[in-house]
């Protein structure tokens, strides 16, 4: 069985206890077929045979992938068999977007829809997909929107309808989807960008228009912050989210992603958890095989649960680029659990004030 | 009188507790102006004893309190004042308009000490002032406050202490209301748009001192494959503790290094910036752990500058865009043609070439508009047209490397808002 089948397996049947020993396999295949990583770790002095730990891995940061080819070159994998993904590049421009090849994106599909399941679609209920984010035919490098179109075939029913293009969304598409929705009496899913997200209910807001959608509905939206003139922060996703779609706030899941990771984090909610937090401090639950850290920025060490640091993440459905992955993102990590704080700023105009750290959105 | 520090609580309302501090100064005498720079210069000399007891209390609290290490706290407000000496603060005086109102004071939290030039020449000019402490750094003008009252306690009644948050519209109406002389802030942009729209209508009574950033510009003229001169090692080592003081964390510590010349010359310069800053962290050393937010902004900005140092193609290092020096205290990234970059401060200094002194200015970026001070290394010969160019852009103190924490008290602090104030309140 090859390291990918191997982690594979783990998606299809996780086994807690066999994770570090195939988390270190999978660090040293990576060192053996990731060049740069290889190199990476090799001017660092380390020795893959005397790693012991998944926390002696080397986590490579995300800017990474803006620069460096972090894909398995070495083992003899069909070319059809991988995809490309790239960041949307907003926070670097687009000159500098990072790029994940991810050799084989049938581990990318079963990390996504397993945990999206888990997550999102726990009830086994089929419903129809509204997208406000362009899916996989019409932005082919977006892992977001592959993960939309996965979706949509996976847990969707009937005619599912996107709304967006590389353009932007077309809210009064979406609104004519949901009214009729509404009038159907059928839950329906809403899959966004908080950004997108944002424009609908501006849209909504405008034209006076307030729905209740069938008991069940849900959204998720991913994103944050990003591409917004006015962020819309979680608490306010889900409490108009409630009010202008009358989606109750369990089902409203915010999704932690990023291109340099093939598995993702969503909210812990009642419809999903035992754990129920308030709204404004929502925590994240990641699938089995992807384990989270808050380390110390400094020694990159981790730091006690509990503490907030920047997130670290060893996801084995990386298997084919790099699994520890280092994050510019802050957090706290409790018992599994991760709350997300946001990004920290490189560097600020600084005043003769009292200088505030700055936190952005997470960028997908 | 006695040292006064008020904080408003429930049985005294902050509005209240300003009311009262105000109606304190106006009963309190006049001080003329050379009483109060032979007060103020005799606290100053006191303060650059590191034994004297109100510093020494100062920076025990403020180092636990603003995670800076007390060699370093030391060595910032030896050199914060510096200036405040007789000579220059009874020179200062005569230049100044007699105005004996009340002005209040917003007090910034980032750096201990930051505004004592705007306090020292409200107190010179005849003034009473209500000074609002930050919450954050609460310690160093309460113990300054203190020396002045040991020293000569009617000076010392011309001051004022209270301590409430900014955000406090009622404090702050009453600050407003109180202060006829008008309000001195220290701030972000916004908070300080926020607090002159809380005030009166009429122009001329608020002095906001906002966001700026300082940098250095390094012209040494060494020629081509020249050996590296004393000059250079001498404008780093100045460089270096311009950087280090305060923890690069107020508006006059630089972020940007320039060296006009070659992609060679400021190649080396940056990696002899950071043998300085390596030296200098021995002697005051960073603090044991940052604050999550710089730590982790740190932490961002190596790993984008290793990567490209990585992704650049192999061959001679002159060659190269990037490149990263970096250790437990200080970071220095060599970007060849970047714009003026803020750093997240605590020693993190980015090094880029100019061909030409008129490159600068297209390459000011974030900072055009923003500019604060500009720390200087020239032969003695160029250094005149260079000085007026930094002034052209922005610069309010161009200074010689090694001595932009200590600008004299005459510099025209945010284009010189302190004195313009002082001005229209003397019509």
């Amino acid at each position: 069985m090859t390291i990918y089948d191997e982690v594979l397996s783990f998606i299809d049947a996780p086994k807690q206890a066999r994770f570090e020993a195939l988390a270190l396999q999978v660090f040293r295949h990576q060192f053996d077929t990731v060049t740069p990583y290889r190199e990476y770790c090799t001017r660092g002095g380390v020795n893959p045979s005397r790693i012991g730990s998944i926390d002696d891995i080397p986590a490579l940061s995300t800017l990474a992938f803006k620069y460096a080819n972090l894909t398995d070159s070495v083992t003899n994998l069909s070319p059809s068999d991988g995809r490309t993904f790239s960041t949307s590049g907003t926070s670097a421009g687009l000159d500098e977007r990072g790029r994940h090849h991810i050799p084989r994106v049938d581990i990318y599909h079963a990390s996504a829809m397993s945990h999206l399941r888990r997550m999102f679609f726990a009830d086994g209920t089929r419903m129809p997909v509204l997208s406000l984010h362009p899916p996989a035919d019409r932005m082919p490098d977006s892992s977001l929107g592959q993960m939309i179109s996965w979706a949509m075939d996976e847990f969707g029913l009937g005619a599912g309808r996107c709304v967006a293009d590389r353009k932007g969304v077309d809210t009064a598409a979406a609104l004519d989807f949901l009214r009729e929705a509404q009038s159907d009496g059928a839950p329906v899913c809403v899959m966004t960008t908080t950004a997108a997200l944002g424009a609908l209910f501006d849209a909504m807001r405008s034209a006076g228009v307030r729905l209740a959608l069938a008991p069940g509905s849900r959204l998720m939206d991913t994103g944050g912050a990003k591409g917004q003139r006015i962020p819309l922060g979680p608490e306010e996703v889900i409490q108009h989210s409630a009010a202008l779609l009358g989606i109750d706030p369990s089902l409203v899941v915010n999704e932690y992603g990023m291109t340099e990771m093939c598995s993702q984090l969503y909210d812990a909610t009642p419809f999903n958890s035992r754990r129920s937090d308030h709204p404004a401090r929502r925590r994240k639950l990641g699938p089995a095989w992807l384990e989270v850290a808050a380390v110390d920025p400094a020694t990159l060490e981790r730091l006690p649960d509990g503490h907030p640091g920047l997130l670290r993440f060893f996801d084995l459905a990386n298997v084919g680029s790099v699994s520890a992955i280092l994050t510019g993102d802050l957090g706290v990590v409790e018992n599994g659990f991760v709350q997300v704080m946001g990004r920290a700023a490189d560097g600020e105009v600084r005043g003769c004030a009292l200088v505030i750290e700055q936190f952005a959105a997470k960028a997908r | 009188m006695a040292m006064r520090t008020t904080t408003g609580t429930q049985a005294e309302p902050t509005a209240s507790a300003i009311i009262g501090a105000a109606a304190r100064l106006r009963r309190a005498d006049p001080c003329p102006p050379d009483r109060v720079a032979a007060a103020l210069a005799r606290v100053a000399e006191q303060w650059r004893d590191e034994q004297h007891v109100f510093r020494h209390e100062t920076v025990a609290e403020l180092s636990a309190a603003l995670k800076m290490t007390s060699a370093l706290l030391d060595e910032s407000l030896t050199a914060l004042l510096e200036p405040l000496t007789a000579p220059a603060l009874e020179s200062l005086a005569l230049r100044l308009y007699r105005v004996n109102r009340l002005f209040g004071f917003v007090m910034p939290g980032n750096v201990p000490g930051a505004g004592i030039h705007e306090i020292a020449a409200a107190l010179l000019a005849g003034a009473a002032v209500i000074l609002k402490s930050a919450s954050r750094e609460s310690v160093f003008f309460g113990n300054f406050l203190g020396s002045l009252t040991a020293t000569d306690p009617a000076v010392a009644a011309r001051l004022e202490i209270v301590s409430f948050s900014r955000n406090e519209s009622e404090a702050m109406g009453a600050m407003w209301a109180a202060c006829e002389g008008g309000v001195v802030a220290y701030g972000d942009d916004a908070s300080l748009a926020a607090l002159a729209a809380a005030g009166p209508a009429s122009a001329g009574r608020f002095a906001g001192f906002g966001s700026r950033l300082s940098g250095a510009l390094v012209a040494l003229d060494t020629p081509e494959g020249a050996r590296p001169s004393a000059a250079a090692d001498a404008a780093a080592d100045g460089l270096a503790r311009d950087v280090t003081l305060f923890e690069q964390l107020g508006c006059l510590s630089p972020h940007h290094v320039f060296v006009l010349g070659g992609a060679e010359e400021a190649r080396g310069f940056a990696a002899r910036l950071f043998r300085a800053l390596e030296r200098l962290a021995r002697r005051l050393p960073p603090p044991a752990r940052l604050p999550l937010g710089a730590g982790a902004a740190i932490r961002g900005l190596r790993e984008r500058a290793r990567w490209r140092a990585l992704a650049q193609p192999a061959g001679a290092a002159a060659a190269n865009e990037v490149a990263l020096w970096e250790s437990d205290g200080p970071t220095v990234i060599y970007d060849r043609s970047a714009v003026f970059s803020a750093a997240p401060g605590y020693r993190t200094v980015f090094v880029s070439a100019i061909d030409s002194i008129d490159d600068l200015g297209a390459r000011l970026g974030p900072a055009a508009g923003k500019l604060e001070a500009f720390a200087l290394a020239a032969p003695s010969d160029k250094r005149r047209p260079l000085e007026d160019y930094l002034r052209r852009l922005g610069a309010t103190y161009v200074c010689e490397p090694g001595r932009i924490q200590s600008p004299p008290l005459d510099w025209p602090h945010g284009h010189g808002g302190m004195f313009a104030l002082l001005r229209e309140a003397a019509r």
